[in-house]
């Protein structure tokens, strides 16, 4: 009986529907054909007595081989004041091995056709070939070749440092690249997970051939890594030659840092990173998360596909749909060994800075107050499976699925039922990790842009700090960079240092000889010796009291001369003479209070305080250490105690390249007399602990009159 | 399948064939199908059933050369518009849809085309179709959501062009470069045009470029090309033609007679040096030794300038030697951004004695294979995806007008001679016909005390 009134219902509609004019129906779109029933492609998996575990993936479409190694030695293993030494050393893997050099590794793979490429990721490093099939055994022994016997030669080092330092100093100045960096700092803090993977200005120059070898030595070890063969190759083929050029890489100690769980983030804190000249401000939002095998991963994933994964999701539809407010939102999952982060990222023009931000944090907090409807769970279930699906495509982005699920430990049940898990999730599941992991009240957000233009909007949000983009120092877990500590100085400390300073002025000639100088000219030879190759010039100065000076390099190419006059200042270059802005008169100021004998005659000068800081070992000798404080303007004095002659400066300058604050040290060595008076005919530059500039003297001469002409502005 | 031009292109290209004694691997032929409809619409299939998974693109031959004086950037903003409604199908809910079958979707618009993808499980074939051939047919664009996707496209130019560090160059040296041609403004427009667009020319635009004969429809992966075609003329077969001819860009530039020179102040850290020298169309025959040139100066490491400049004299932070391929002749780029301390005259002087030395002495043999194997992996490794080829076959068909030219082009490329590289590296690298950009840095404080 039921199904004849079921059918009579259906008869009824379907009249009803006849009667009705087809004007105003809207078409909907054609339903789809029944799908194909998936299965995740099948992979063979085998472990080599040395404990290397080899993963083959046939995929025999293109005539194409790729081989991907991964080592667990990522960017978590990091030591704390080394920021980048997975990564630096992941990258010197390809650039010269025992028996190969860079070029011929690369002319080697390049010639075939083939593709390589070195790196890291937090919790691996990795090399990978692809080749033509042809090229296939080529591929093998390269790989092998490149993962077991890299040589870290120095000048490679440093050709990969120079490279990784130019592009950090690009992205000095990118705002997504400091706000995507600043965001992870502000939620891990000093966890290893809250510092740069690819390191720092600071941390780069300071990476040591000895480190790199360590970490190879530590780390790349075949019981520590996994091999992924897939593309046109069958396993029987993939194993043997996995033995062939693997299967005598010793098995070796793998001595690997512990990493703890993240503090969980609590509270809101709100980083602005001021760029005056920025047009659009990025915004970040995020906190920690969970890690890879975390029972919430599914759950997430869908929560983030419904809050921002393009149109129809929720932070799209009401940034960039509704109101124009941005060209793009993400919502990111990290998931880790440990517990990642979970960030939004999105931009928007510098005026609707706080109306967007108050936006998302809208968004998150409605999230996690109501369930999600029917019909976005549907949706976003969807995506996300059928996204799955279209990364099985090529074998590469099969490889590293596979690779990826391996390594987390997952086997291939895990990957065949990953869709299912996808599409099992339920809204109450979602609401329930919404509501654990998303209180828009424990946050971290980083904006960076132009601050003057929305600080006071966004200030009812939180407690705001404050950075100038150039103050950022991204190695620190404050990501601020250490400003010289001021000490106050007490009666005492200024009566040691005066005794100190009479007694450096005795050293180097008597003080009636060098408070007499009045100007002094200098010639010499400079080496300027970045990390990205050297070069040499004259170097002529002349320095006249109270307030001129005059620099002249002259190299091979052009010629640099740049003048102090007072408050005015101008510099010269090939490209023409200009005038210097204010705030770099005032640095150029700074640097003539910090020259040799102004900075001896500091003594009774107005403004000045020199005091008396302590004592310690510096450039392997004991010295005692005098600060200089002149307004804003800090500078240290270490005087060598046994000698009482001036060792080094210390001082915080500009980076003449990325414009951001670095440190600098100026040491002063082989001190020979010119007219009665000691001076140093050596002195070295360093930046971030590495040699910067070297300057020769060959002549110095006192009060031997300076021309007023070199002073003016031609 | 009435009315129909069916042409089943069968090639008959080894699958290995010699080149100079030694094995070499050349991409076997894709082979496709082509129909053209009453309407003029074109399709182009090629079935591949190794995942069942398509990859479906509309193009259309229409780019930023033919907008309008004053309309700078007004084909991209469309593209943004045909995500916004049309007859039967809401704001955004096209993307809504390929994405709720786990599907993705974008567009992209050059210099010549505009471009709609999305690559979707196979099944969903008819549902894609439909909604292609919707927005074809129809556009349903409101005051309110033109003027709310006209910021996003603002936005995307600030984030592009006006916030990155270099985001300006290209616009810069294009506006120098080139005197009449459209080519002289970028894809994303300037902001004083985007501003100045209405809702009046998107109709006109709409009916004068988005016409089925102005249209080519790629469809690459698991379905059956019988059953496709007849859901293509089901869908598509309506759509009436334009109602007047196209509008097409003749205006040629004219050739230079003396070297152009300038230097720009931007907000970088490191200054960069670029060269524009002037190059004919793709697809000319001198396209083929430059786009060789392009691997022997700037792909891999041991590439010509990556040695030298990176790695040899380390002056150079990175180098580029590479030409941009449009419908009418173009730019080849060659440049460096410098490492620290160094400066553009020393990036010119090294890059002009390897486009000097391109001239001078034929191409080693083993050099140029390693040319020639690069290109042929580069089109294998393309073709894994679905989307790989259905690019490599829009691009023939609409750029180079012949759908055909997918399996040739290989053939043209594998033919260049050391010679050919020579005579191009003479005609087109000299000092006369290019256009110097230099870019300096203006230092971090002034940067702030200009403000």
């Amino acid at each position: 009986m039921r199904e004849t009134v079921r059918r009579n219902i259906l008869l009824l509609v379907m009249m009803s529907f006849a009667g009705l004019p087809a004007l105003g129906q809207k078409p909907v779109p054609p339903s789809p054909q029944p799908p194909r029933p998936f299965r995740f492609p099948e992979f063979a998996s085998r472990t080599l007595p040395n404990g290397l575990h080899v993963i083959v993936i046939e995929h025999r479409e293109q005539p194409i081989v790729s081989l991907r190694l991964l080592v667990r030695a990522g960017a978590e293993q990091d030591p704390p004041d080394r920021p980048g030494l997975a990564s630096l050393t992941a990258a010197l893997l390809d650039q010269g091995t025992k028996t190969r050099t860079a070029l011929q590794i690369a002319e080697t793979i390049e010639s075939i056709g083939g593709q390589i490429s070195t790196g890291s990721a937090w919790h691996y490093s990795f090399a990978a070939i692809s080749v033509l099939k042809p090229g296939v055994d080529t591929a093998f022994e390269i790989l092998a070749d490149i993962v077991r016997n890299p040589i870290f030669a120095e000048e490679e080092i440093e050709r990969q440092r120079q490279q990784l330092l130019s592009g950090l100093r690009v992205q000095a100045n990118d705002p997504s690249y400091l706000a995507s960096t600043a965001i992870e700092r502000v939620i891990f803090g000093g966890h290893p997970y809250g510092h740069p993977p690819e390191g720092t200005l600071d941390s780069i120059p300071r990476l040591t051939r000895a480190d790199l070898i360590a970490f190879h030595q530590a780390m790349y070890h075949p019981n520590n890594a996994i091999l992924a063969i897939a593309g046109d190759i069958s396993a029987a083929e993939a194993f043997a030659k996995a033995e062939r050029y693997f299967g005598d890489w010793p098995k070796g100690e793998v001595r690997a840092a512990v990493i703890s769980s993240p503090a969980p983030t609590h509270g809101r804190k709100l980083l602005v990173i001021d760029k005056p000249d920025a047009v659009q401000t990025e915004i970040r939002l995020g906190k920690v998360g969970i890690a890879r095998r975390d029972p919430d991963y599914f759950a997430l994933q869908v929560l983030n596909a419904i809050l921002a994964s393009g149109s129809g999701s929720r932070l799209w539809d009401v940034l960039r749909r509704e109101r124009g407010l941005t060209y793009g939102v993400s919502s990111r999952l990290e998931a880790r060994q440990q517990p990642g982060s979970l960030t939004v990222s999105t931009f928007t023009r510098t005026e609707k800075t706080a109306e967007t931000l108050q936006l998302v944090l809208g968004e998150l907090e409605r999230i996690a107050r109501e369930p999600v409807t029917e019909g976005e769970l549907q949706k976003a279930k969807n995506f996300l499976a059928g996204v799955f699906q279209l990364r099985l495509e090529t074998p590469e982005s099969l490889a590293t699925i596979v690779l990826d699920a391996v390594n987390y430990g997952f086997d291939y049940a895990y990957l065949n039922t990953y869709r299912d898990r996808i599409l099992s999730v339920t809204a109450e599941q979602v609401q329930e990790v919404a509501r654990k992991h998303y209180r828009p009240d424990d946050l971290a957000i980083v904006l960076v842009g132009n601050a003057s233009a929305f600080e006071k909007e966004i200030a009812q949000l939180g407690p705001v700090e404050r950075i100038p983009y150039t103050e950022v120092d991204f190695t620190r877990p404050d990501l601020k960079r250490e400003k010289p500590a001021v000490i106050a100085a007490t009666p005492e400390a200024i009566a040691r240092a005066q005794g100190i300073l009479a007694e450096v002025l005795r050293a180097l000639g008597g003080h009636e000889a060098i408070t007499g100088i009045r100007d002094v000219s200098i010639f010499g030879e400079v080496t300027v010796s970045t990390p990205f190759g050297e070069f040499k010039g004259e170097q002529r100065m002349f320095v006249q009291w109270p307030d001129r000076l005059r620099t002249e390099v002259e190299l091979p190419q052009m010629r640099l001369v740049q003048v102090l006059n007072g408050d005015v200042g101008w510099v010269s270059t090939p490209m023409g003479t200009q005038e210097v802005p204010a705030p770099l008169v005032k640095e150029l100021r700074a640097a003539l209070r910090r020259f040799f004998f102004q900075f001896l005659q500091a003594e009774g000068q107005p403004g000045i305080t020199v005091s008396y800081l302590g004592s310690e070992t510096a450039e392997g000798k004991p010295a005692d250490i005098l600060q200089y404080q002149d307004g804003e303007h800090v500078f240290k004095l270490y005087v060598e105690t046994a000698s009482r002659l001036p060792l080094k400066l210390t001082y915080q300058g500009t980076d003449p390249f990325s414009g951001t604050r670095a440190e600098f040290e100026e040491l002063y060595l082989d001190y020979r007399e010119v007219a009665g008076v000691k001076y140093p005919f050596r002195t070295v530059t360093r930046q971030g602990g590495k040699r910067f500039a070297e300057l020769v003297v060959s002549e110095v001469k006192l009060n031997a009159g300076v021309p007023e002409e070199l002073f003016k502005k031609p | 399948m009435r009315g129909r031009k069916l042409i089943t292109m069968a090639l008959l290209l080894g699958f290995w064939t010699l080149a100079k004694g030694a094995p070499q691997l050349v991409p076997p032929p894709l082979s496709f199908h082509v129909a053209t409809l009453k309407n003029g619409l074109r399709v182009i299939l090629h079935e591949d059933h190794s995942a069942p998974v398509i990859n479906l693109q509309v193009w259309y031959h229409v780019g930023s050369k033919d907008e309008r004086p004053g309309r700078t950037g007004f084909a991209h903003l469309f593209e943004h518009l045909m995500f916004k409604g049309s007859k039967n199908v809401g704001p955004e809910e096209h993307a809504e849809l390929i994405k709720s079958i786990g599907g993705v979707d974008n567009a992209y618009t050059t210099e010549d085309v505009t471009v709609y993808w999305q690559t979707f499980p196979s099944n969903y074939l008819e549902m894609v179709l439909w909604l292609e051939a919707d927005r074809m047919a129809s556009l349903a664009i409101t005051e309110e959501n033109f003027r709310s996707e006209r910021e996003v496209v603002k936005e995307e130019r600030r984030l592009r062009i006006e916030n990155p560090p270099y985001g300006r160059v290209l616009e810069v040296l294009y506006a120098n470069a080139f005197d009449v041609h459209p080519y002289k403004h970028i894809v994303i427009g300037s902001m004083d045009d985007l501003n100045a667009a209405t809702v009046e020319d998107v109709r006109e635009f709409f009916q004068t470029y988005y016409v089925p004969e102005n249209a080519t429809l790629v469809i690459v992966g698991d379905f059956d090309t019988r059953q496709a075609l007849a859901w293509v003329e089901k869908y598509f077969g309506h759509i009436p033609r334009g109602k007047r001819p196209i509008p097409r860009v003749t205006v040629k530039e004219p050739p230079k007679t003396r070297e152009r020179r300038l230097t720009e102040r931007m907000n970088v850290p490191l200054p960069a040096f670029v060269a524009g020298y002037y190059m004919p169309e793709d697809g000319h025959p001198d396209a083929y030794p430059l786009k060789v040139i392009s691997r022997l100066l700037s792909v891999g490491q041991s590439s010509r300038l990556y040695r030298k400049l990176v790695y040899e004299m380390r002056i150079a932070a990175g180098v580029f030697g590479m030409g941009n391929f449009t419908e009418h002749p173009n730019l080849f780029f060659a440049g460096a951004v410098l490492n620290p301390g160094h400066t553009p005259e020393e990036a010119e002087k090294a890059i002009v004695e390897e486009l000097e030395r391109l001239k001078t002495e034929p191409v080693p043999a083993r050099e140029l294979e390693k040319a020639k194997n690069q290109m042929i992996a580069e089109i294998l490794f393309a073709r894994q995806s679905n989307q790989g080829k259905a690019d490599a076959l829009g691009r023939a068909a609409v750029l180079l007008k012949d759908p055909g030219r997918v399996n040739t082009e290989v053939q043209r490329l594998l033919a260049v001679t050391p010679e050919e590289i020579q005579r191009v590296a003479r005609q087109y690298f000299t000092e006369t016909n290019r256009v110097v950009l230099t870019i300096l840095p203006q230092h971090a404080e002034e940067r702030r005390a200009t403000r």
